[in-house]
C-alpha cells in the first residue's frame, strides 16, 4: 500500500527538482562562473604556468596542474551554490510562485525536498563538467587514465552538497539575501573548529560542558577536513586522515540541515 | 449542509499583525466571513481594493491559513496543508509568476504532472485545453514571450489542467482586452454548463453581473450582501447598487 505512495511522491519529488535544476541553470551567473573556472583548469594546461619553480617548487607539472584544477574546482563550486542556489530560491519561494504550487496536491515537504535535489542536480552537473575539465588536462599531459582525479574531486562534490543544504537551511530562516552571507559565515567558522577545539581541551577540564562544547564544534561543517581528504585522495600529500567518519559526519549534517530545513519551511508557506 | 453545497466557510477570519518597536496592531483582513457555494452555480465576490478578496480567496485554497473559522469543501474539512480535496480545486492567482523558460506545453505539462495524471490523460487535456482557449498555434511558445493577455489565459489553463470541480479566479479579467474577456467568458459559462462550480474575485463589474449567479459584496474584510444577482440589479446596474452599499458602510464607519 504504502509502496504506490511513496513512488508517486518520488515521482513529484523528481517533477520539482527538474524545474528547480531547469530554474538553476537558466541563471546567467552561473555561465559566468564556470567560463571562469574553466579559463583557470585550461590555465593548468599552459607549460610555463605549471612548470615556473618559484610557485609550485620542483614537482612534476602534472601535480602543479591538478593544484590548479583542485583549487579552481573548490573556489566555484563554492561560489555557485551559493549565488546560484540563493538566486534560484529567491524565483522559485517568491510568493506568487510558491502560492500557485501550494494550491496544487503535493504536500509542502515534497516542495521543499524538490527544491534541494533540483540544486543537488545543478551543483553535481557544474561539479562533473569541472572535474572532467580538469581530468582531460592531466590526461592531456599523463597519457593515463588518472581515476584518481574523478575520486578525489567527488569529495568536493560532497561539499557543494553541503554548501546547497546551507543556503537553503538558512533561506528557510532568513528568506532574503542574508542567507548567503550566514552559510559563508558558518563555512569560515569551519575553519576554526581545530583551534577551538584545542582551546576547549587546554583550558576546560573533561567533563559534560567541555564534551558538549566539543559535540556542537563537531556539527559545524568542517570544509577543511574534507580537503583533507580529497588532498589526499588526489596525491597531494601523504596526509593520515581517516576519510569515513569525516564523509559520514557531512553526510549527517547534511540530513539534519534538510530535516531542520523541511520542519521551518511548514511556517515558510504559512502566509 | 445542503448536499450539493461545494464549498462552505463560516466564522472565517484573518487577521494580520502589524508590529513595530512599539507595540503590536492586530488588522482584520477578513473579519467573520460566512459563505456558502452550490454545485455549478458561478460566485462573484466583489469589492474595492483591499477588501479581503484575494486574502479570502488565499484561504479557501490552501495558501494561508484562516486565524478563524472553519472550511469545508466537498462534505469535508479543509485546511492548509490537506492535499486531498485540492485534487479537484483549480486556482488561477491575481499575480501568478509563471516561469519565462517553458513553452506553453511545457508549462501544463508540468503541472498535470503535480496533479499526477498518467502521461496519455495529459496530452488530451491539454490539447482540449489550447483549443478551448484558442492557443494552439502559440503551444510552442516560451510564456516569456507571450502578451500580458495571453499569460493570463495560460494561468486559467494550468488551472483547468486537472479538470476541476471547484475553480477560483481571482481577478481573471487584469491585462486582457475586451476580445481576450469575451473568451473568457465563454470558457467560464462552459464550465458551469459542465457543472463545475466557480468563484470568480473581481471589481470588473460588468463581467460579474454578466456570467455571476450569485454575488457577495466585500468591503472592509466584511461580507455586505450576498444574494442572487438579480438582488443586485432593482434599483439599476450592478455597478450603482456596488457604489450605494460600500459608500453607505464607509460614510458608518466614518
Amino acid at each position: 500500500m504504502w509502496i504506490p505512495k511513496l513512488i508517486k511522491e518520488l515521482r513529484l519529488v523528481l517533477v520539482i527538482s527538474r524545474d528547480v535544476c531547469r530554474a538553476a541553470l537558466k541563471e546567467r551567473v552561473m555561465y559566468g562562473f564556470l567560463l571562469i573556472a574553466f579559463l583557470f583548469i585550461l590555465m593548468a594546461n599552459v607549460p610555463f604556468v605549471v612548470k615556473d619553480p618559484k610557485v609550485f617548487g620542483p614537482q612534476r607539472p602534472e601535480a602543479s596542474a591538478l593544484q590548479i584544477g583542485f583549487m579552481s574546482i573548490n573556489v566555484f563550486t563554492i561560489l555557485i551554490s551559493i549565488f546560484v542556489s540563493l538566486n534560484t530560491l529567491q524565483s522559485f519561494f517568491s510568493r506568487e510562485r510558491l502560492g500557485l504550487l501550494l494550491s496544487k496536491p503535493v504536500r509542502r515537504v515534497l516542495i521543499l525536498e524538490g527544491a534541494i535535489l533540483g540544486l543537488f542536480e545543478m551543483v553535481f552537473l557544474n561539479w562533473f563538467l569541472m572535474t572532467a575539465g580538469v581530468w582531460l588536462v592531466i590526461f592531456s599531459q599523463t597519457r593515463e587514465w588518472g581515476f584518481y582525479i574523478w575520486t578525489g574531486m567527488s569529495v568536493t562534490a560532497l561539499m557543494a552538497l553541503l554548501y546547497v543544504a546551507l543556503v537553503v537551511f538558512f533561506y528557510c530562516i532568513i528568506p532574503n539575501t542574508m542567507a548567503g552571507i550566514m552559510a559563508v559565515l558558518l563555512i569560515i567558522a569551519g575553519f576554526g573548529v581545530p583551534m577551538a577545539r584545542q582551546a576547549i581541551s587546554l583550558t576546560l577540564p573533561p567533563g559534560f560542558v567541555s564534551s558538549s562544547l566539543a559535540f556542537g564544534l563537531d556539527c559545524i561543517p568542517q570544509i577543511n577536513s574534507l580537503w583533507g581528504v580529497s588532498m589526499q585522495y588526489l596525491k597531494f600529500f601523504n596526509l593520515n586522515i581517516s576519510a569515513t567518519p569525516i564523509i559520514f559526519q557531512t553526510l549527517a549534517v547534511i540530513f539534519v540541515l534538510n530535516i531542520i530545513s523541511v520542519l521551518r519551511f511548514r511556517r515558510f508557506c504559512q502566509f | 449542509m445542503s448536499i450539493s453545497a461545494v464549498l462552505k466557510a463560516s466564522g472565517l477570519s484573518k487577521y494580520f499583525v502589524n508590529g513595530s518597536l512599539w507595540g503590536a496592531q492586530k488588522i482584520a483582513a477578513v473579519d467573520n466571513l460566512d459563505l456558502c457555494l452550490a454545485r455549478g452555480e458561478i460566485f462573484g465576490i466583489l469589492g474595492p481594493n483591499g477588501a479581503g478578496k484575494t486574502t479570502t480567496l488565499n484561504m479557501l485554497v490552501g495558501i494561508m491559513k484562516p486565524s478563524s473559522g472553519s472550511i469545508d469543501i466537498f462534505g469535508e474539512p479543509f485546511f492548509p496543508g490537506k492535499i486531498s480535496q485540492l485534487a479537484k480545486i483549480g486556482y488561477v492567482p491575481e499575480a501568478a509568476s509563471l516561469p519565462g523558460y517553458f513553452t506553453i506545453l511545457e508549462l501544463l505539462d508540468f503541472y498535470g504532472q503535480l496533479f499526477s495524471m498518467p502521461a496519455s490523460l495529459r496530452v488530451e487535456r491539454i490539447k482540449r485545453l489550447l483549443e478551448m482557449a484558442g492557443m494552439v498555434k502559440e503551444r510552442n511558445c516560451l510564456i516569456k514571450n507571450l502578451s500580458m493577455g495571453q499569460r493570463r489565459l495560460v494561468d486559467i489553463m494550468q488551472a483547468l489542467i486537472n479538470d476541476p470541480d471547484l475553480i477560483f479566479l481571482d481577478e481573471p479579467t487584469v491585462y486582457l482586452d475586451p476580445v481576450i474577456i469575451e473568451r473568457l467568458r465563454f470558457i467560464l459559462l462552459r464550465l458551469k454548463s459542465e457543472g463545475k462550480t466557480i468563484v470568480v474575485s473581481s471589481h470588473m463589474l460588468s463581467e460579474i453581473e454578466k456570467i455571476s449567479d450569485r454575488v457577495a459584496i466585500i468591503n472592509q474584510g466584511k461580507l455586505i450582501k450576498v444574494g442572487p444577482k438579480e438582488d443586485f440589479l432593482r434599483s439599476g446596474t450592478m455597478e450603482e447598487e456596488f457604489l450605494r452599499i460600500v459608500k453607505h458602510v464607509d460614510t458608518k464607519i466614518d
